[in-house]
């Protein structure tokens, strides 16, 4: 186990103190790789209103080092227009080389439906399926565990280390919002290439996002829309698909909508399957015309007519994307995810009234939202879900990590990447995480004692100019540095009992563990 | 009542104005339990022709397939082997065509419903379960009075006073670098002193609830039975549990959370999986407490029940009645309560769901008064006249 000796930390100590007048932003928020970042550090405290703290929190997994100082000087308001336009940032080359190394996530398609097959033939539920569905067998190979585990580690370091930051919150949100769960029995391979869609539209157009979503393998899989087949005799089409596309994508549940309507969009999606193992593309998504229903249908009032087709569900998507119902769902919904956990009424309406008008352009939705008085000026707290926790504290301790250390402990919170069983996807209000805090102290504590794999945290390097201080004084930088503003004087005075008067300096690990386990940390 | 094993230690509770009744454990079936395929009601000639491919193999007594009969009309599934014993044994009942009025056919909204105890799951934001807790004034300030398996607490427990998600007991510790202590976890304690926001408080909980298990030692010197649980969390969870009750720590209520049920693609393989584990992992938490089952009283029960007619892709979809299982000391077992409605095309409704005759707080009400002895079952299942079935004694 690695521990960082007195005179290791000293001598990071006054490598950072030279590097500490390089100050400098230059108008572009440029989010450092994994290197100790080279700017000064924030002397003054940032009130937790203040919209600077608020788009560092909410529009990134959390500052770094140096980030308060920059976005101070650029203003919270360039900041949130750069974030909302992803292609023109360059992306951290330490991030890229981080994810060169995970081998299938750089699998070409073809490749990885071919194993997803192969290996979702292998899996005992499936081949009881299989043999019920007298589906084409073939050779049985190993779980790929690596797969499962290797999106889950690029989900942490784009999040630790992209400079889109953004965009990876909102691939995450649409991630939850069109929940796979790839441990379904047989579709760990697809969730690859589904996230890669995600990725794609993520900021684009809602009506890209949805038929991404309709056509995604996994998804097919995942909600059984791929064995959506017209009535035949008493069975009838298979309505799970069609029913949460209502209730958990488009509409909501309380949208008036009926056991009818979603009987009909079953109907209108027989056929949306996946190409079998002996077919041409393996995997990638089919419309299989014997399958589907060619009768008229009548949805929300809408009819289709007779014969149409594949063109029946295209319809169905167009209707939902459309519908005013949706516009208030999704913004009602990233209201959530970046105001507060039950937003302000008007500010929902307003954003809602954006995705109108926009036809769901997601740029156009977030700047109305992130611009907004309720955004930047309001009291709104969010707590941190355990991924988002875990990586603010990477971030603003300027760690390094390969991410596959960390999946265990987001587990023991409940918050593994990708491994949310419900369609509903991962819950975002407090109360559903309020009792995570003892796994949080546990990891914090591991994370400052080194003793998180593959993950290491440069104490030292983070203070400004430690020589001569009192403990008292080092902590409440460390302090201001994790929390934004440094803990009141009685709280540093107990604290700075932790150290001894002749190496104030060791007891930095623990004073930062404390910061990152404490309650202030835990909102964003 | 047989002798109980009995253990003073301090976290045993005293009732003080009401008696406390038996310990109810509710083992939450989710994604709509298919109580045709689990407990076939083979006499009613029906079900072949509305399920051609799923009544092969176990559902129908014309192919065999190993089907249990339990009393000429209905069967039990063989995957489901390990409970025939407690049936015949009478510690085992089933009450058949069960379920809550929702018919959203709705996971959440369904298990909302049936949770909350009511007959609109968006009428009230409480659990059936917290208002027992609360309404039932045994005088006990054990912080264990309802715990929850799982890592969040469910709708059944929102707003329980004294309860907990517990997501494993026995591991439920925390240990900083001994060479930081114990100053350092001192010194975060004091941290979370300070505010009474939302996060201040669910620290200051935490530390309570850290310092209770401690002196409960679980995991330790109270070691299980040989009682042979399946692999699995079902198995783990109900391992945990008979070690809390074992423990006396003032339990009163516990749900168990068990998923998968939600079957509409390839039926037969997921639920023969997912049948296995719940029979054993039952059988299993039963030889455990041995004496204890007499004050024991297992509920397992699903937001809803599936579609008469199978599928076109083997599987069933989201359906409306159900079966619901008892189990206990107390439970007039090796029967099968409820009115059979009949799977012809008249008795199914328009949906072509077998319709609920027995609304499932009548079984609840009558557990909550006679076995837990909470006498305000008007708060407990609010704008709802119970009718006892009578399977309890």
């Amino acid at each position: 186990m690695r521990q960082i000796t007195r005179r290791q930390f000293h001598h990071v100590l006054t490598g950072a103190l030279g590097a500490a007048s390089f100050a400098g932003c230059d108008g572009m928020w440029r989010l450092s790789g994994p290197t100790v970042s080279k700017r000064r550090l924030s002397s003054t405290d940032i009130a937790e209103n203040d919209p600077v703290w608020r788009v560092l929190n909410r529009l990134s997994y959390g500052p770094r080092p140096g980030d308060v100082e920059c976005v101070r000087e650029m203003g919270p308001e360039a900041l949130i227009d750069e974030q909302l336009a992803p292609q023109l940032i360059d992306e951290a080359p330490a991030l890229e080389s981080r994810l060169a190394r995970l081998e299938t996530l750089n699998l070409d398609p073809e490749t990885a439906r071919e194993r997803e097959l192969d290996w979702a033939l292998g899996n005992p539920v499936y081949l009881a399926a299989q043999k019920l569905l007298q589906l084409p067998g073939s050779p049985v190979p190993d779980e790929p565990a690596a797969t499962a585990t290797e999106l889950q580690q690029a989900c942490l370091l784009r999040a630790v280390y992209s400079r889109r930051q953004l965009n990876e919150i909102m691939v995450q949100f649409w991630s939850d919002h069109f929940n796979v769960y790839p441990r379904k029995g047989d579709c760990l391979w697809l969730k690859t290439i589904d996230d890669r869609q995600l990725r794609q539209h993520a900021m684009g157009k809602f009506r890209d996002l949805l038929r991404a979503s309709a056509t995604s393998p996994a998804m097919l899989l995942y909600l059984d829309n791929s064995e959506n087949v017209r009535r035949m005799g008493d069975a009838g089409p298979n309505e799970n698909y069609a029913r949460e596309l209502l209730e958990l994508h488009t509409l909501g549940v309380s949208a008036g909508y009926t056991l009818k309507d979603v009987q009909e969009v079953a109907r209108a999606l027989t056929g949306w399957s996946l190409q079998s193992a002996t077919e041409l593309h393996p995997g990638e998504f089919v419309f299989r015309s014997d399958r589907h229903d060619d009768g008229q249908k009548v949805v929300l009032g809408r009819i289709l007519p007779a014969g149409q087709g594949q063109a029946d569900g295209e319809q169905i998507l167009d209707l939902l994307s459309k519908h005013p119902s949706t516009a208030e769902f999704i913004s009602r919904k990233l209201c959530r995810r970046f105001v507060a956990d039950t937003p302000p009424e008007r500010l929902v309406a307003r954003v809602a009234q954006a995705f109108r008008e926009s036809d769901g352009d997601m740029r156009a939705v977030l700047s109305t939202m992130f611009h907004s008085r309720e955004f930047l000026h309001g009291e709104n707290q969010k707590f941190k879900r355990p991924l988002e926790f875990l990586v603010s504290s990477l971030r603003i301790l300027d760690a390094e990590t390969t991410g596959s250390g960390l999946l265990p402990y987001l587990e023991s919170m409940g918050h593994r990447p990708f491994n949310y069983p419900g369609p509903d996807g991962v819950p975002d209000r407090a109360e559903s995480w309020l009792h995570t805090l003892k796994p949080r102290w546990s990891f914090a504590a591991d994370l400052l004692d080194s003793r998180v794999p593959e993950t290491t945290v440069p104490h030292a390097a983070l203070l400004d100019s430690p020589e001569g201080q009192s403990p008292a004084e080092i902590c409440r930088q460390l302090s201001r540095l994790v929390l934004g503003r440094a803990l009141p004087d009685e709280q540093l005075r107990t604290l700075a009992q932790l150290s001894t008067p002749s190496a104030p300096l060791d007891a930095a690990p623990e004073w930062l563990a404390l910061c990152i386990a404490g309650p202030q940390f835990q909102w964003q | 009542m047989t002798a109980l094993p009995s253990r003073s230690t301090s976290l045993v509770f005293r009732p003080e104005a009401e008696p406390a009744g038996d310990i109810l454990v509710v083992v939450m079936l989710r994604g709509g339990m298919d109580g045709l395929h689990t407990v076939p009601p083979h006499g009613d000639g029906q079900l072949p022709a509305l399920r051609p491919t799923l009544s092969q193999g176990g559902a129908s007594p014309a192919r065999a397939g190993g089907m249990i009969d339990l009393d000429g009309f209905y069967g039990l599934h063989p995957d489901l082997a390990p409970l025939e014993r407690l049936y015949r044994d009478r510690t085992l009942a089933v009450v058949h065509a069960c379920g809550s009025p929702d018919r959203s056919m709705s996971h959440f909204e369904a298990a909302k419903t049936i949770e909350r105890g009511v007959s609109d799951g968006n009428s009230v934001g409480s659990g059936w379960l917290s208002r027992h807790l609360i309404s039932h004034r045994t005088g006990s300030t054990s912080p264990l009075r309802g715990v929850s398996l799982s890592q969040v607490l469910p709708y059944v427990l929102t707003g329980a006073p004294n309860s907990i998600a517990l997501p494993s007991a026995s591991r439920f510790r925390f240990e900083p670098p001994p060479r930081w202590e114990p100053a350092f976890t001192r010194s975060l304690q004091a941290l979370y002193a300070v505010h009474d926001d939302d996060a201040s408080r669910a620290g200051r909980a935490s530390f309570r609830l850290l310092r209770d298990l401690q002196k409960l030692s679980l995991g330790g010197s109270r070691a299980s039975t040989n009682a042979d649980y399946p692999e699995g969390a079902l198995g783990r969870n109900l391992r945990d549990l008979a070690q809390l009750i074992r423990a006396e720590v003032g339990l009163e209520v516990a749900v168990v959370e068990s998923g998968g049920w939600d079957t509409h693609l390839a039926q037969a393989p997921q639920l023969s999986v997912l049948m296995t584990a719940l029979g054993r992992s039952l059988t299993a938490f039963v030889a455990d407490l041995g004496e204890w089952m007499q004050r024991v009283t297992v509920v397992a029960m699903s937001e809803f029940g599936r579609r008469a007619c199978e599928n076109s892709a083997r599987g069933t979809d989201h359906g409306w009645a159900t079966a619901l299982f008892l189990l206990g000391g107390s439970i007039r077992g090796g029967r099968v309560y409820g009115r059979w409605p009949g799977l012809g095309r008249e008795q199914l409704d328009a949906t072509g769901n077998l319709p609920v005759t027995t609304d499932y707080r009548h079984v609840l009400a009558e557990i909550v008064e006679r076995r837990l002895k909470n006498r305000h079952l008007d708060q407990v299942f609010p704008r709802f006249t119970p009718q006892f079935l009578d399977v309890t004694t």
